[in-house]
């Protein structure tokens, strides 16, 4: 994934222009009384947990990760690459669900240790050698 | 690379002694000494000072004179002396020993010091490096995923955007909303939102 500028994926910036009006301000309001799942809004880990799970994401989703960043390669547009890109999100939900099934405690251990340590991997190896032996990668 | 001790020196070296007396006969001088000899002790009167018995009366001569004596000089002193035999000699000499480890033994020792140093500052360094490897890696993993989410929100608030213009333009005719065609056309950018609009 790491290669010259040009290679690597734009993440844009968020959008400062929100859509404003009457139709806008229904809809969030809408959304503030109905829970994520409902209104289809995805959620999504954190960081921590994102890092606590890298390797695991590594070996399981390696070929729709590097399907995406060849899809992108081709073609920057973001319109362009969202059939790949949903393929990716899909494999992370489902492997988050699997180990979440799996091994609750270790992988909750793991993370809140990142959390504490901002995502430093030194700190955190006996939650890491803990987690990676009850859910092998 | 030690040097041992050097062998204890004799005690030569010994402030010079007293002079020699100037006196013409041997065996008057050897009497001279003997009479020295015993008048060396603390108190005036032990000394042999018979004077203090005589206060006023007796000369020199008659205190301190010996038989046979032709001058002054020839007469035994009266004075506090050293021990028969002398004083034991005072050593003033250097004895700075050279022993212990030679400047080629301090040498190695610190060279040594600053190879094991070097040696562990490279095992840091190359510790350091896999831990910012580990990182970059992570990272690099993780880019997909996020970027996937992002390019689902831009699309959806693009839409969204497209939306709210149609309907503010509803009126005008012959408006097309959105970017109107792409300025890059051999790679995608996204618009250039300015956050401080200036005038060029």
């Amino acid at each position: 994934a790491r290669g010259s500028l040009s290679e690597r994926a734009v993440v844009s910036t968020r959008s400062r222009e929100e859509p404003r009006g009457e139709e806008a301000r229904a809809e969030k309001r809408r959304r503030a009384t109905m829970s994520a799942a409902a209104t289809g809004e995805e959620t999504s880990a954190t960081s921590s947990v994102l890092f606590s799970v890298h390797k695991h994401l590594q070996s399981k989703c390696a070929s729709r990760s590097a399907a995406y960043l060849a899809c992108k390669k081709n073609d920057k547009n973001p319109e362009a690459c969202l059939r790949e890109g949903n393929a990716v999100t899909a494999c992370m939900a489902d492997l988050l669900g699997d180990l979440k099934s799996k091994c609750p405690k270790e992988l909750n251990a793991y993370a809140e240790c990142m959390d504490y340590r901002s995502n430093t991997f030194d700190k955190c190896r006996r939650e890491q050698a803990a987690f990676e032996e009850k859910c092998p990668l | 690379l030690f040097r041992r001790p050097p062998r204890p020196r004799r005690a030569s070296d010994t402030f010079p002694r007293a002079p020699p007396r100037r006196t013409e006969s041997r065996a008057l001088a050897a009497r001279a000494a003997r009479v020295t000899r015993t008048l060396r002790v603390r108190s005036f009167r032990s000394r042999g000072d018979r004077s203090v018995d005589f206060p006023g009366t007796m000369t020199e001569t008659t205190v301190r004179g010996i038989k046979g004596m032709k001058t002054v000089m020839d007469m035994p002193v009266m004075q506090d002396g050293p021990p028969p035999g002398g004083y034991p000699s005072v050593r003033y000499a250097r004895r700075i020993p050279s022993t212990g480890p030679t400047g080629l033994a301090f040498f190695g020792a610190y060279l040594g010091a600053m190879v094991y140093g070097f040696y562990q500052v490279g095992q840091g360094n190359a510790r350091r490096r896999g831990l910012k490897e580990e990182k970059l890696n992570a990272r690099a993993v993780l880019i997909p995923f996020l970027q996937a989410e992002e390019d689902r929100r831009y699309v959806a608030s693009v839409k969204e955007r497209q939306k709210s213009e149609d309907k503010i333009m509803a009126g005008v005719p012959g408006w097309k909303s959105g970017d109107q065609g792409a300025v890059y056309n051999t790679t995608w950018l996204p618009p250039q939102h300015t956050y401080a609009p200036k005038m060029i």
